[in-house]
């Protein structure tokens, strides 16, 4: 018999079982799932494994290692296992499930809501409060018991109720007209209409006034800027390390201006390159200009608008050509399309993109000062039990740390005081110390993303593009 | 070809290799068997620095399909990167033997035969490369780096000025044209190229240290230590040691000579002075004038974390020795002298250290602190005036030449 066969976490009676019966894949299962449970990871591992080894098309052991993976942070692994899954026509709400949460991980954030819709579709029991807010954005909405804030989003199918309900006359008398394309004509991105506001934005002040100047505001007065000729609309771009908060602030100026957002991730816009298709381009825009105020924002944006002499070989120029045509407005007009686009390596991006009247405002976003991860920390740790916890000691604590990375800490945090309450029994609350040590065992991930940055400023900043970097980095040419 | 590969492709264009190696993951859950996914994986790992996994990815795609020149072409160019250079050489000629009409193939076995100092067989296999394609900028670089380490140095200027007109945006070109005008004495032609090479590939570090020789060259007699490292540099490993063992007995017999004949001493004794100042600054310029650039305005932003750190520590060492050599020459006092010596010697193991990476440089910086303490307890014991001093000190200079010599053996 394996070594495995007598682990410690198999229950004697189950062990007396396969001792008996050791081909018996369905019971090697059964006990790969109980010792999986008693998180004796590596063990179960082996079980499924072995499981496998008699019987390769066991939907179970596949699933069950599958999630073994996962708790043992073997993504990719796990993912290959999943996605196969996911194609049988009779897939278990569970594969869905997990799904979701490798998706989740890996920032797929659509396909992660897809797939848990589906599984909570088969299977409502299933439902996970925590992946449910991490997705809340996409997420088709549900039914609310509570009436809607008079701060809710307009919907375009709502528009009517709102004019009536905000009684926000300005608001309604800045709408502007669909553009020329019915709503049939959708490419395949939903247009969202996100909750937040620049309120659950920790920090960002100067990030938050230049939108504010650039797109709220013409908005909000379109009779003070028409008077000086200036015209509502035009592009943003956000640049700076990972995880920062370029995306969530996009989101939250679509909040901030009651309008409905189209975000635009790197998967999308891969499609695009693979398909050629400059007018799913087209589409997207026009779909844009349809729900007029629209937050039309583009993640990764370097993946679109490549430096088109990066791009030589893989003959994808028209599509470059095509977005920035599309962000000139050409064909129609882009007023009242507010375009944002974020990008960790703007660099990349081509210079053409940089032109007044496209992406003429660029905005790096730093990783959080010292009281913007106060900010922060407060904002993350709003609703958690917490006592004697010191904002600013641990904001001081935590210099380098990018909005990820504050994340990151608290999770820590809370996963050790989860281990404990399960210990005591009881529920401890969070506490300074606790995100203290925390912070001594994660280790800012931004320093690599500043490497580059620091030469990108130093050799290539003849156009002064990245003295914010040079300046954030305390040096001077 | 499979959706995801072209996307992992295009992913790779776009400098992405974490979301491509993603993407190439998903293509081979589709379908294991396939080589290129395989291939490319390789190459993505190998970006990320991920060496034994690209490597095993690379062996993936030979042993599924060992007749296509692709998995050879990407299994050559890992074990390149993994300075396993003469498997490199090996797969690259099976690469060649099934697909011969590819420049890329010969262009990576010249940068492998450059790597293994045979500058002859460079030049053969790039040229064979430009054969294929005379307008290949890689086998034209290749060859400007080949020529100049043959003495060619006009050549390699004309070759890469050719390269430059097929592609002026090519940052390794004015990256190579800059070093081609260092190895031709004129760093401020070659600070010119470096600004380019930068300007375009910020990131390219071939570039960056060129622009940090340059700047550095502007002093004459760094100048000079990097003419006799350039020169020492295109030499090959036997040459390299037969003028260190020709120099070491030279310079025994001028002493020699010197002490036996004062009238020719006379001459002697400042040349050998000079001669020592030489030795020296051979161990030790690098990180001497990387201090003394912190003092300029560029050059300290173009110095590297690493080599701040080296001059840090190197004038740690050096400020003491020149305190101790002027006391020593203005109020006399033999202990003085010693004091300076050792912190010479000192500065020289701090450039030996630096000078190395990864597991030689814990093992020589350890032996550094080692001789740090028992320099310091030996110039201490002598400054009491107690005679344990020299044993301490005897025990210094013998771990010195310990250094030296594993200095000169084990690999940077």
């Amino acid at each position: 018999m394996p070594d495995f066969l007598n682990s410690p976490h198999i229950p004697e009676a189950l062990r007396d079982a396969l001792r008996l019966s050791p081909d018996n894949v369905p019971l090697l299962v059964h006990v790969a799932d109980t010792v999986h449970k008693t998180a004796a990871y590596d063990d179960a591992e082996k079980l499924f494994r072995h499981a496998l080894s008699l019987d390769a098309s066991h939907v179970g052991a596949k699933l069950g290692l599958a999630q073994t993976f996962f708790q043992q942070g073997k993504y990719s692994a796990a993912l290959v296992i999943v996605e196969d899954l996911a194609k049988r026509p009779e897939v278990s709400a569970r594969a869905l499930l997990l799904h979701a949460r490798l998706a989740q991980q890996a920032g797929e954030l659509k396909l992660a809501a897809r797939q848990y819709a589906q599984a909570c579709e088969i299977d409502p029991l299933l439902g996970d409060a925590e992946l449910e807010r991490e997705l809340a954005n996409y997420l088709p909405k549900r039914p609310s018991p509570t009436l809607p804030k008079a701060s809710s989003i307009p919907n375009a199918d709502e528009d009517e109720q709102l004019k009536t309900a905000s009684g926000d006359e300005s608001f309604d008398a800045e709408r502007l007209p669909g553009g020329d394309l019915p709503g049939e004509s959708d490419p395949g991105i939903d247009l969202e209409n996100p909750d937040l506001t620049f309120a659950d934005v920790g920090g960002m002040d100067r990030v938050k006034e230049e939108i504010r100047m650039k797109i709220i505001l013409p908005l909000k007065q379109p009779e003070l800027f028409k008077a000086y000729g200036k015209k509502a609309g035009g592009g943003i771009l956000l640049y700076g390390p990972p995880g920062c908060g370029k995306t969530f602030m996009a989101r939250a100026t679509a909040g901030e201006v009651k309008a409905g957002f189209l975000a635009v991730g790197i998967s999308d816009v891969l499609d695009m390159w693979i398909g050629q298709s400059e007018k799913n381009l087209h589409a997207i825009f026009e779909q844009a200009r349809s729900h007029r105020p629209c937050v039309l924002f583009f993640d990764e944006v370097d993946a679109l608008g490549a430096n088109r002499t990066d791009m030589l070989k893989s003959g994808g120029r028209q599509i470059i050509n095509q977005f920035l045509s599309e962000l000139d407005g050409v064909s129609s007009s882009n007023e009242g399309v507010l375009i944002l686009a974020a990008t960790n390596a703007p660099w990349h991006l081509d210079p053409a993109f940089r032109r007044p009247g496209r992406f003429d405002r660029i905005i790096f976003v730093p990783p959080p000062d010292q009281p913007a991860r106060a900010a922060i920390l407060r904002l993350m740790l709003r609703g958690k039990p917490v006592e004697n916890v010191d904002f600013e000691a641990v904001a001081k604590k935590t210099d380098g740390f990018s909005g990820a990375d504050l994340k990151a800490l608290v999770d820590l945090a809370v996963e050790e005081k989860l281990r404990e309450a399960m210990k005591a029994g009881e529920l401890k609350p969070l506490m300074g110390k606790d995100l203290l040590e925390a912070a001594k065992r994660h280790k800012p991930t931004v320093r690599d993303w500043f490497e580059t940055a620091r030469n990108y400023a130093l050799y290539a900043n003849q156009s002064g593009l990245y003295d914010d970097i040079l300046a954030h980095l305390n040096l001077k040419k | 070809m499979s959706v995801r590969i072209d996307r992992a492709l295009l992913l790779m264009q776009q400098s992405r290799p974490a979301d491509a190696e993603r993407e190439l993951m998903l293509a081979l859950s589709e379908n294991p068997e396939s080589a290129r996914a395989h291939a490319y994986l390789a190459l993505c790992r190998a970006d990320l620095n991920k060496k034994d996994d690209a490597l095993k990815a690379a062996q993936d795609a030979v042993g599924i399909a060992p007749d296509e020149s692709f998995g050879h072409y990407v299994l050559s160019m890992v074990l390149h990167r993994l300075d396993r250079d003469k498997e490199a050489l090996t797969v690259v000629k099976e690469a060649i033997r099934l697909d011969p009409d590819n420049e890329a193939h010969f262009a990576l076995m010249a940068s492998i035969h450059l790597a293994v100092r045979d500058w002859t067989l460079a030049l053969e296999a790039s040229e064979q490369g430009l054969s294929l394609n005379a307008e290949d900028v890689q086998c034209a670089n290749l060859r400007s780096m080949a020529l100049v380490r043959l003495g060619r140095k006009e050549e390699a200027m004309a070759t890469v000025s050719y390269a430059l007109e097929r592609q002026p945006d090519s940052a390794l070109s004015h990256a190579n044209q800059g070093w081609n005008c260092l190895h031709r004495n004129d760093p401020r032609r070659a600070q010119d190229h470096f600004r380019e090479a930068l300007r375009i590939n910020p990131e390219l570090e071939y570039a960056r240290q060129g622009m940090l020789e340059a700047l550095k060259a502007r002093n004459p007699v760094y100048r000079g230590m990097l003419a006799y490292f350039l020169w020492m540099g295109r030499q090959s490993g036997r040459m390299q040691a037969a003028f260190i063992i020709g120099t070491l007995f030279g310079g025994r017999l001028i002493r020699s000579m010197a002490e036996s004949d004062p009238k020719l001493g006379m001459v002697l004794w400042p040349l050998m002075v000079l001669f020592y100042l030489f030795i020296y600054l051979s161990w030790t310029a690098v990180p001497m004038f990387n201090l003394l650039l912190r003092f300029d305005r560029f050059g300290r932003l173009v110095l590297s974390h690493d080599e701040r750190v080296a001059s840090n520590w190197f004038g740690l060492c050096v400020l003491p020795a020149l305190v101790g050599l002027a006391t020593w020459a203005t109020r006399g006092g033999f202990r003085f002298g010693v004091a300076a010596a050792v912190c010479a010697v000192l500065s020289i193991c701090i450039a030996v250290t630096f000078g190395r990476t990864g597991k030689s440089r814990g093992i020589f910086g350890t032996a550094s602190v080692v001789m740090a303490l028992i320099g310091c307890a030996g110039v201490g014991l002598l400054f009491a005036g107690l005679e344990s001093a020299y044993s301490y000190l005897t025990v210094f200079i013998v771990a010195f030449l310990g250094i030296q010599i594993g200095a000169n053996f084990v690999r940077r």
